[in-house]
């Protein structure tokens, strides 16, 4: 098991590489972009919902920061998508520096609907402001493209392959990052904060502090998957700013599991991948959506990873005591 | 300009004291249940989509309809604490919102899947004429949704206030172990509540679906404002909400009438946003809960 | 009246009580004494139906009484004064008293026990429409046990009523606990002034780690070298 957990990892990283070898058609390429992208923001939200047990509900305010300054520095002074995504990740962490010092002093419900109303007034920005497109938004960003003389060439237009590989990495990357984080002395300090405010106050831990870190790093992740966006699809509109993208991100980390580093990638895979599979249904999505979310949170608190986590259990039960030596006793109980 | 200014404060009055009565719903079940309801919105417009499909599909009288929808919602609202809510009274708010949440999903989208995505409206009985008072021009619509919620508003104070029902409300909600301890069936009066905010909702859904349209997203946006109300209100606290509804309402109908409708929002936002820097606990909120 | 019989009480995995055996009989006053955690208040909670016993039963007057809600054992004509007073702060004195009698629909008796209570009480007619938060301590514990009586309880049980009182509001509450026993009510005492407690007990039990390790009349535990050690102090 703990040979499986070290190499695991590198296993994941091998599954992506070797992914393209499997995989032609550009539609599942495509979807396994979007997987990625939510990977990103769901371990944002995932960190301050689910380990620091804040409400953190306007996170779409962020994924159209990122988006648009990104975008208004690519169109606008023509630089390189190397060159603006930083600088939308910054400008993400800045607003979210900002809209922390007012709101992260106030618990709850103030804190909630802050959050939302500050993402309504960016949602409002790019519908009214002609220099950030209106409603139609912005069109033609530019691809990520990698020249360095002529040695390194790397073209992301026509084949999905090298967005691919750079949403996978920006993804593992985004789990790595947290998983860091909430394994550190920071980590647990935002769990004795979800746990109980006034206790983790009286051990000594800074609230106020450590709230801010853990939202702004939240919200960078948006900003980050925002831009990232942005560039992959080539065109932004205020819709990158509506609250649906934030609702599938709480859909994603509760049904796979909050405070876990895995739950909200296994809810990413789900909520990016059954739409296809609920095509039929398509009218009823939203609303079986809603009943599965409530029933995810009464019947499986902690989403499913801890479920599929028991099969697995289960399963490799079985398979290491499948080959039973030969005339060995049958009233053998195998304690766990 | 005087007088128009002065007409738009007058119709942000009418229509912002309807938002006191989704606030107080709104700002009771919290205070009881200790559950951000995020279906709130949702509860609102099942209220005006009720009230559409009885005026028009069933032919029913406007008046008699809003008695249906108030009564039919209170037992919905009764209906969704007994099979919902119970289960995460004073559970964490995380767990509250992903199930309101899931409920507003839920509610929103299966209106639209019965409904369709036109806008409809509710036949209320008002004459179009308008009665003018000196330079200030109102309609029977508008008189009526103010005068049934101002009556809203005093009975519900009256009843929280000086019938047993009421302070058995308030004990319940300062501390429900002693109430218990009294004899009082908490469960039922967390049953009331959430029913009883789910009425009042739905009431302003009937009122205010009757002066503009009636969609199943209408909620959402209700929410927002309503959250707004119980900030700048004082979480909480009944007075406080509607003094804050009718201060949101004068500020909407003043940004949309002298500037842009889309801004309206943005406003009430800064609003909310100086009263928390300044007064966290709200306007007309204390500093203890 | 009250028969606690092998009563097994857990908080999530943790067990506070193991079989506990409480008697009480009419007209009495029955201390139940025992240092901090001991499980004295998780017994009456149970008893009041707060908590439901995983094993064991709670018969009162006859009756199975057990997993019972609170707001029905209430009726029955048991009254629970809880530790820590818990009045409602926002709420008047007067509205605090009425609550009690929320079950009761006897007009009459109700403003009768309340023109009692006023009796017992002058300070709380002196407070009727102060809000019970601004009450100083002692205050509050006496809206408190008159808010018990107006639920005209045949089975009171206090919760350590003489909590953070001067010594003489102690003396002052005891005066009161003994006048309500004489009334023909019966008492059940929670207290860890011991001293307080077995001096006015007609029978008393020890309670240590959620077990009864002692038991006997209020007199026989008081002068028992175990208790004069453990909880006299002596
Ligand atoms: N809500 C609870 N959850 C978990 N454990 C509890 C809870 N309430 C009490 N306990 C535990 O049960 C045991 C008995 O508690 P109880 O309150 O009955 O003690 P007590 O005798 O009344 O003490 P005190 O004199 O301090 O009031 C204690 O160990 C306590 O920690
Ligand atoms: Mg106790």
């Amino acid at each position: 098991m703990n040979t499986f957990k070290r190499f695991s990892p590198l296993l994941l990283i091998l599954v992506i590489l070797l992914t393209p070898t499997v995989i032609k058609d550009n539609y599942t390429f495509h979807l396994l972009i979007m997987v990625a992208i939510y990977v990103v923001m769901t371990q944002g939200l995932n960190l301050i919902f689910g380990y620091t047990g804040f409400l953190s509900f306007g996170q779409q305010a962020y994924l159209a920061i990122g988006a648009y300054v990104s975008a208004m520095l690519a169109l606008r002074l023509g630089l390189s998508f190397w060159v603006t995504w930083p600088l939308a990740i910054l400008a993400t962490v800045l607003v979210g520096l900002f809209i922390g010092f007012v709101t992260l002093r106030l618990r709850g419900a103030y804190f909630v609907i802050v959050t939302i109303g500050f993402a309504e007034v960016v949602r409002l920005l790019p519908m009214n402001i002609d220099a950030l497109g209106g409603p139609p938004g912005l069109r033609g960003l530019p691809t990520p493209n990698i020249h360095i003389g002529n040695l390194i060439n790397i073209n992301f237009e026509g084949t999905k392959i090298p967005y691919f590989y750079l949403a996978w990495a920006m993804a593992l990357f985004a789990i790595f990052i947290v998983n860091r984080l909430v394994n550190s002395r920071q980590g647990r300090a935002f769990l004795a904060i979800r746990e109980n405010d006034s206790l983790a106050q009286a051990v000594g831990i800074n609230i106020f502090k450590y709230s801010i870190f853990s939202f702004t790093v939240s919200v960078a992740l948006a900003g980050a998957a925002g831009a990232f966006f942005g560039h992959y699809v080539t065109h932004i509109s205020p819709e990158i700013s509506a609250f649906h993208w934030t609702l599938s991100m709480i859909l994603m980390v509760v049904v796979g599991g909050q405070g876990t580093i895995w739950g909200p990638v296994i809810g990413s895979f789900i909520f990016t991948l059954l739409p296809e599979w609920l095509r039929a249904a398509e009218q009823l999505r939203l609303p079986i959506y809603g009943v599965l979310l409530i029933l995810a949170v009464l019947f499986m608190p902690n989403g499913v990873l801890p479920w599929l986590r028991k099969i697995w259990h289960q399963f490799t039960e079985k398979t290491r005591k499948a080959p039973p030596e030969a005339g060995s006793s049958p009233t053998h109980q195998a304690s766990s | 300009m005087l007088e128009i200014i002065l007409q738009y404060i007058v119709d942000g009055l009418m229509v912002g004291t309807t938002y006191a009565l989704v606030a107080m719903g709104l700002t009771m079940i919290f205070g009881m249940m200790d559950i951000i309801n995020f279906a709130h919105g949702e509860l609102y417009m099942i209220g005006a989509v009720l009230a559409y499909y009885l005026t028009s599909t069933l032919k029913l009288n406007f008046f008699l309809s809003l008695a249906v929808v108030v009564l039919l919602t209170f037992a919905f609202g009764a209906f969704l604490e007994r099979i919902l809510m119970r289960r995460i009274r004073n559970a964490p708010h995380a767990m509250t919102a992903a199930v309101t949440i899931g409920l507003s999903m839920f509610l929103a989208n299966f209106v639209y899947f019965v409904m369709g995505p036109v806008p409809q409206s509710i036949k209320a009985p008002f004459p179009l004429k308008a009665i003018f008072l000196g330079p200030i021009m109102l309609t029977q619509s508008r008189i009526f949704a103010a005068g049934v919620t101002i009556f809203t508003i005093i009975a519900t104070n009256y009843i929280i206030k000086h019938t047993k029902l009421g302070r058995a409300i308030r004990a319940t909600i300062q501390d429900h172990m002693a109430a218990s301890l009294a004899g009082v069936n908490t469960h039922k009066i967390y049953s009331f509540g959430f029913a009883y905010g789910t009425a009042l909702a739905a009431l302003a859904g009937v009122l205010l679906g009757a002066m503009f349209v009636v969609t199943p997203f209408m909620g959402e946006s209700m929410l927002g404002k309503a959250w707004i109300v119980v900030i700048v209100g004082g979480l909480g606290n009944i007075p406080g909400a509607i003094f804050a509804a009718v201060i949101i309402g004068v500020t909407e109908s003043l940004t949309a009438g002298l500037w842009n409708s889309s801004w309206a929002n943005m406003v009430s936002f800064i609003i909310v946003i100086i009263v928390l820097l300044i007064k966290p606990q709200g306007l007309f909120g204390k500093a203890t809960k | 009246m009250l028969k606690l019989q092998n009563v097994d009480v857990f908080y999530g995995k943790v067990q506070a009580l193991s079989d506990v055996c409480i008697n009480v009989e009419q007209g009495q006053i029955v201390a139940l004494v025992g240092s901090n955690g001991a499980g004295k208040s998780t017994t009456l909670k149970t008893i009041s139906g707060l908590l439901k016993p995983s094993r064991g039963s709670v018969e009162y007057k006859g009756q199975h009484i057990a997993g019972l809600a609170p707001d029905m054992i209430v009726k029955l004509g048991i009254g629970h004064c809880p530790e820590e007073r818990h009045v409602w702060p926002q709420m008047t004195v007067w509205e605090n008293l009425m609550m009690g009698a929320y079950s009761r629909n006897d007009k009459d008796g109700i403003e009768r026990d309340l023109q009692t209570n006023y009796e017992i009480f002058p300070k709380l007619l002196a407070r009727k429409t102060q809000k019970a938060g601004s009450l100083s301590g002692g205050e509050q514990q006496m809206l408190a046990i008159g808010r018990t009586l107006m639920i005209r309880p045949d089975l009171v049980m206090f919760d350590e009523p003489s909590l953070g009182l001067s010594p003489l509001f102690v003396e002052h509450t005891a005066q009161i606990i003994r006048d309500i026993n004489k009334n023909g009510r019966t008492i059940l005492l929670v207290e860890q002034n011991a001293q307080m407690a077995l001096k006015m007990a007609h029978k008393a039990y020890v309670l240590e780690s959620g077990r009864i390790v002692l038991e006997g009349t209020g007199e026989e535990l008081l002068f028992n070298p175990y208790v004069k050690k453990a909880y006299l102090g002596i």
